[in-house]
């Protein structure tokens, strides 16, 4: 862990893929050490010791935890309902880029909800990568660009390397005249107004990133999908809400989000090494001394893993990619000239994220091993480790639902985190030793459902029978209407009418 | 509290049980009496008391929860006794097992199954006092799932309180509550009330955002009405979310009406603040007249026979700038007197005509200042003061402008002999008594303004920016000469036109194109550039326009954009010229016998000229000898007319009528060449029987606003008009120079409708020789430099 183990390079978009490393001889330093103090000190008085150290871990994520909540409630529901001062005043070139792999389900509606952004259509370039998809996703892109003169779509080749950051790279070539690079992942509805949010932060030249609001549009797909929903409240209308409020280090996340492409081009582009390339991103941006803002009125509605396969995949790829940027930014960061002693701590905090699970589990094994009189009691122990380990999460989802004024039965949702704890204790070591142990992995993409898909529909066709039906203003799909019930087609696909205006749907028939 | 809670479970033991083997707390003991004498001492230690649990959920309900109040502490205690039952429940439970089966179990039972339990109960009460502070589903925004609940119009609608596809939101039903009885049956009303303004004071009254502007700005009155302190939030959110001029103006217009409320919370000082700002930006904003929603309210509650709000003096909004500019104010005022005073042609009507000034109070006096507008003395503080006393010497030019009401020309610089004669008779309508004579050029008024108070007022950023001004009809010379005009006075100019390569767009800060007037949607896409551009003011230089304009009037106002327009009547009588034609020979005003059939020839003396019976300048106009010619052309099918051709000296007159028919000006200038029926050459000159036939004719067209007359003085000295176009002319420029400014003078009509605008002079004599000019711009519509442009 003596340097970086990624490194950006300066042609980023073609720069090889992770090389990855192994620290099993710090796994085994780490055990050699535990075992040499059972030896000395014997196993109860060494497990105390480290379950004290686990405790006074907890007491400072408690205490973190615990202030981001509390900043939350005091201030996060003024800025939502905060006066927007010259929105349409400040608005650079900007390239929207969406990264797409195998989209067919969702890609139509981003391509609609993308052209539907409310910003000047001469300043504003989108570009979709269609990343070697393998079903119709570049055949619907197609269309779309055939009709749509600001869409520009590229296609890549299998093969072509990089993953999400590869294909972001790429096709930010096709917008040469880009100020701003606004990211969006291909499951994503942006609010109208999302762009010009972000961009208004970039008239402070000491920015070199913004970071929007994700928020979950499919909660009522499945129960963990609720949770999940939950969860982003609190993420972002709490955590990284607070993390902006005490010490002015959002981190940009990697969709609904903004960069400076004069920043991108100074650090390399997207790292195409990096699995979480928001967070190596983030981590740069910081080392390059400057600063990423967080407008939580910049919203975009973004599909949840509805299952528990599809969500265990995405934490894990969380986890590892965040893992990974510790082990190779912890040390150039706690050197930077660039941040004060506490913005140090609290990087350091952020960074560790994705390792405190891996404390929990530990913790927890070390109660267990309590219970069967192995261990002595730890050596600080102020609080009961469930409160520890509990209670801060829990204030700040509380506070979440709060400022997201959800309806009180949401409350009970809350259990819903107690299994998915459990799960990220093992998901997160699983993390851990992989990346300890040098496991190879690459960028997986999240697979989407597009259950949560509709047509927002503004225009009106008359059947027929002479009854009426709705379709999407310019949608190449809805070119002909000949009959009630499926027909209108095009590219596949069928609206179907099933009532009336408001219940208009669109299916897919691929 | 441990011992207290001990104390609790072994009562409720011994009572439950019906048995006394379990003892009371001694100490920090209870003793267990087992059977066959066997004796457990068991501890009470910290683990057995819900202390901490209940410090904590306190902790959190203070700090993360209090937002919500009431509802917070009701979770709070709900909680708070939910985890001590559980704990006493923990408790008796290990007694019980303590007793019956010994220490291991009791130990097992409470420091093991115990703390889970406990760590249970404790999550549980959390999770009761997050439940009871969150909302209702009736007042939630979103639900479990995340799906858009909330009732809230879209206007006010906030990214990111729920999804939301469109046509999903859900109604909600209001329902009768425990609580509402509560707080209308039981509770006495004063208290009820008081809790809810309390109540009120911090919540967004979304069904405010669904009405029309001209209810929103009756609800926001209203609710001003209640008091600032009571539906604070509502006014904040009208302030943060409406975009409708006219209600945002209501709006600060009530707020400072209520400056004499106590500033209880932060957010009455930030509504206080909004409509400081709002009124600083726009002067007179909210009072009657700034906006066409505003008044037709006002006019339909006094129809209704409400009382209508108190007006609204510029003390009264803007009390704080006052206060902090009053040197400057005073020296601006004292600056405007001296000026008005050394003036040589000041007149002014005797003190007890002046209105009084409760009289004048929708007038902005700055803005009469910045659009070099002469005004009722009454406007300007002080004025009384500054009067010079007696009248103009008898015969002197102050005597000649006082009795041509100020309307004429200029004996000051007219520089030829006769012009003194001619401007003594010119016969225009009588001195209005309430109005002084335009003593000076307002241009002597605004030097003393501009270098003066201007620069302090600046310099402490309390000057209000030159309104923007939208005008259409940028391609042609008198909407080129409008837009300069506008643009020389320091007003951003939006220009539009339907040939996207018009010259005057090229001259204005922002252009846009619309289509013809003919086109059906021409309104449409002219809203569409007010929308987006919010012009204070609309000049319209087309005449086919006016009718589209009219229509789309009172949508212009609501969009902040004042306009004055002659009436859809006026302006048909002048585009139709047969029309025309008949109404004039039917008040037997001088006209050129006019017909409009095959055979007029026959009835009309010759030689003729023949017309499209609707065009423009002089396009189609045929000049014809024979009425055979005649004849034949009227048979085309087009829908023309015939004329007698005049002979003699052709004239324009440029014309400007006030909102309440006064003239203003009237500038007869002859139009000594002319090329594609747009003046070249021509040369200002007063005459009264020209003056007094155009203004007759005007009259009788009950025209409003700018109009050009044209006609012929033929040469036995009758004065014939021909045609009369509703819109500035083409020649324009002259009359500008002439000193006759009648574009300020109309923006000014047109933002402060209320106000007396005094006629105006001009400069017999004065020659206009045009030429070409020209703007270049480059591929991408930069400017591109002029280089025969004599630079400084």
């Amino acid at each position: 862990m003596s340097s970086p183990e990624i490194l950006p390079t300066a042609d980023a978009g073609h720069a090889p893929p992770e090389r990855i490393k192994r620290h099993l001889g710090w796994l085994l330093l780490y055990a050699a050490v535990l075992a040499g103090a059972i030896h000395a000190f014997g196993a109860n008085r060494t497990l105390g010791v480290v379950g004290g150290l686990l405790n006074a871990i907890f007491l400072v994520y408690f205490i973190r935890h615990l202030g981001f909540a509390i900043a939350a409630a005091r201030w996060t529901s003024a800025d939502l309902h905060a006066a927007d001062v010259d929105l349409p005043g400040y608005a650079p070139n900007v390239a929207v880029l969406v990264a797409c792999k195998n989209e067919e389900l969702v890609v139509d509606n981003l391509v609609r909800s993308l052209l539907a952004l409310d910003y000047p259509s001469d300043r504003m370039t989108v570009v979709v990568v269609d990343d070697a998809s393998e079903d119709t996703t570049g055949a619907r892109l197609d269309a779309w660009s055939r009709t749509e003169e600001r869409l520009r779509v590229l296609h890549r080749n299998p093969g072509a390397g990089g993953g999400k950051s590869g294909a972001l790279n790429d096709g930010l070539r096709l917008a040469p005249d880009a100020e701003v690079a606004v990211i969006f992942d291909a499951d994503h509805e942006p609010h109208p107004s999302a762009i010009r949010r972000l961009v208004r932060h970039f008239r402070d030249e000491g920015v070199g990133a913004v970071m929007g609001r994700c928020i979950i549009r499919n909660g009522a797909e499945s129960s963990l999908a609720a949770t999940v929903f939950v969860d982003f409240l609190s993420g972002y209308l709490v955590n990284e809400y607070g993390r902006q409020a005490l010490f002015e280090l959002p981190a940009y996340g990697g969709a609904n989000c903004a960069v400076r492409v004069s920043t991108l081009a100074m650090l390399g582009g997207w790292n195409p090494a990096s699995v979480t390339e928001d967070t190596d991103l983030t981590l740069r941006i910081l080392l390059a001394g400057q600063r990423v803002r967080y407008d939580v009125t910049a919203v975009d509605y973004e599909e949840a893993a509805g299952d528990t396969r599809r969500f265990r995949r995405q934490r894990y790829r969380w986890a590892r990619g965040h893992q990974q940027c510790f082990r190779a930014y912890w040390r150039p960061l706690m050197a930077s000239p660039h941040l004060n002693v506490f913005e140090k701590l609290e990087t350091l905090l952020f960074l560790l994220v994705y390792h405190v699970p891996v404390f929990c589990g530990i913790g927890v094994l070390l109660t267990v091993l309590r219970a069967f009189h192995i261990g002595g009691l730890p050596f600080f122990d102020v609080l009961p480790l469930s409160m520890l380990l509990f209670i801060g999460p829990l204030a700040e989802l509380a506070v979440g639902l709060l400022q997201g004024r959800v309806q009180r039965r949401a409350a009970w949702s809350l259990l819903g985190f107690l299994p998915s704890f459990a799960l990220s204790i093992v998901n997160t070591t699983h993390a851990y030793l992989d990346g300890m142990l040098g496991r190879p992995y690459s960028w997986v993409k999240t697979a989407r459902t597009g259950a949560i898909s509709t047509v927002r529909s503004d225009e009106e066709f008359v059947l027929e029978d002479g009854s009426r039906t709705v379709a999407r203003h310019a949608d190449p799909i809805a070119e002909t209407v000949r009959a009630e019930g499926i027909e209108i087609r095009a590219g596949g696909v069928a609206v179907r009418r099933v009532g009336n205006r408001a219940e208009a749907e669109v299916t897919t028939t691929t | 509290m441990q011992a207290f809670e001990a104390h609790v479970v072994t009562a409720a033991v011994r009572t439950a049980l019906s048995t006394s083997r379990v003892s009371a707390v001694t100490a920090p003991r209870i003793l267990i009496f087992r059977p066959h004498g066997r004796l457990l001492s068991a501890t009470v230690t910290a683990s057995c008391s819900s202390l901490l649990s209940l410090l904590g959920l306190a902790a959190l309900s203070f700090a993360v929860l209090r937002r919500r109040g009431g509802h917070a502490l009701l979770g709070f205690v709900v909680a708070g006794f939910l985890v001590a039952l559980a704990n006493e429940a923990r408790m008796a439970a290990s007694l019980a097992l303590g007793l019956e089966y010994g220490k291991f179990w009791l130990v097992a039972f409470h420091d093991w199954a115990g703390t889970l339990w406990n760590f249970a109960a404790t999550l549980g009460g959390f999770l009761v006092m997050v439940y009871l502070s969150l909302p209702s589903a009736e007042r939630a925004e979103q639900n479990a799932t995340g799906r858009h609940t909330a009732h809230r119009p879209s206007s006010w609608a906030r990214p990111g309180l729920g999804y939301q596809a469109d046509g999903e939101e859900e109604q909600k039903q209001a329902r009768r509550t425990l609580a509402g009885l509560f707080y209308r049956r039981i509770l006495p009303k004063p208290i009820a009330r008081r809790m809810a303004r309390h109540r009120e004071a911090g919540r967004i009254d979304y069904r405010v955002g669904y009405m029309d502007p001209a209810q929103r700005v009756d609800a926001v009155r209203a609710l001003v009405a209640d008091g600032l302190a009571v539906h604070t939030a509502s006014l904040l959110a009208v302030a943060s979310y409406d975009e409708d001029p006219g209600v945002l103006d209501a709006l600060a217009a009530a707020v400072a009406s209520r400056q004499w409320e106590p500033v209880v919370t932060e957010k009455v000082a930030a509504i206080r603040l909004w409509a400081r700002a709002r009124l600083q930006c726009r002067p007179g904003a909210g009072q009657p007249g700034s906006s066409s929603a505003a008044a037709s309210h006002g006019a339909a509650r006094e129809e209704a026979g409400e009382a209508a709000p108190a007006p609204v003096t510029l003390e009264a909004v803007s009390i704080d700038v006052i206060q902090e500019e009053a040197p400057e104010l005073g020296s601006l005022l004292a600056g405007a007197e001296t000026s008005a005073t050394s003036s040589p042609q000041v007149t002014a009507p005797p003190a007890e005509d002046v209105p009084a000034r409760h009289e004048v109070v929708a007038e902005a006096p700055v803005l009469a200042e910045l659009y070099d507008l002469p005004m009722t003395r009454a406007e300007v503080p002080g004025h009384r003061a500054s009067r010079p006393t007696g009248d103009p010497e008898p015969g002197s030019a102050d005597d000649a402008v006082a009795r041509t009401g100020g309307m004429g020309a200029s004996t000051s610089t007219a520089g030829t002999p006769d012009v003194s004669v001619l401007t003594a008779e010119v016969p225009v309508s009588p001195p209005d008594e309430s109005i002084d004579a335009p003593e000076a050029r307002l241009r002597d008024i605004l030097g003393t303004f501009d270098e003066v108070a201007i620069a302090r007022m600046a310099e402490h950023g309390t000057v209000a920016p030159m309104p923007n001004v939208l005008v259409t009809g940028a391609g042609g010379p008198a909407g080129i000469a409008v837009i300069r005009r506008l643009s020389a006075l320091g007003h951003p100019v939006i220009a539009v036109d339907a040939d996207p390569g018009a010259t005057g767009l090229r001259l204005a800060a922002r252009h846009a194109v619309v289509p013809l007037a003919e086109d059906p949607s021409f309104p449409a896409a002219l809203l569409a550039v007010v929308a987006q551009h919010r012009p204070a003011a609309l000049i319209c230089t087309v005449a086919e326009e006016l009718p589209g304009i009219t229509d789309i009037a009172e949508q212009l106002a609501v969009l902040g954009c004042a306009t004055s327009l002659p009436s859809k009547e006026a302006v048909e009588r002048c585009l139709d010229k047969a029309r025309f034609a008949s109404l004039l020979a039917g008040r037997r005003m001088p006209h050129p016998p006019t017909g409009m059939f095959a055979d007029a020839a026959t009835s009309i003396p010759g030689p003729w000229i023949v017309k499209p019976r609707r065009g423009r300048g002089s396009r189609g106009v045929l000049a014809l000898d024979t009425a055979e010619e005649v004849a034949a052309v009227m048979r085309s099918g087009a829908d023309l007319i015939v004329q007698t051709r005049l002979t003699g000296h052709e004239f324009t007159a440029d014309v400007l009528i006030s909102n309440d028919g006064r003239p203003l000006a009237c500038v007869p200038r002859w139009r000594s060449e002319t090329k594609d029926g747009i003046s070249v050459k021509g040369v200002t000159f007063a005459s009264a029987p020209v003056t007094d036939a155009v203004l007759r004719t005007v009259a009788a067209l009950e025209l409003t606003g700018p109009s050009c007359v044209q006609g012929f003085v033929g040469f036995d000295g009758d004065v014939r008009i021909v045609e009369v176009n509703p819109r500035f002319s083409g020649g324009l420029p002259l009359t500008l120079a002439a000193g006759a400014d009648v574009v300020a003078t109309y923006l000014a009509e047109i933002l402060v409708p209320s106000v007396r605008v005094a006629p105006l002079t001009f400069r017999p004599g004065v020659h206009m020789a045009r030429y070409l000019a020209e703007v270049y711009t480059d591929a991408h519509g930069s400017e591109v430099g002029d280089p025969c442009l004599v630079r400084p």
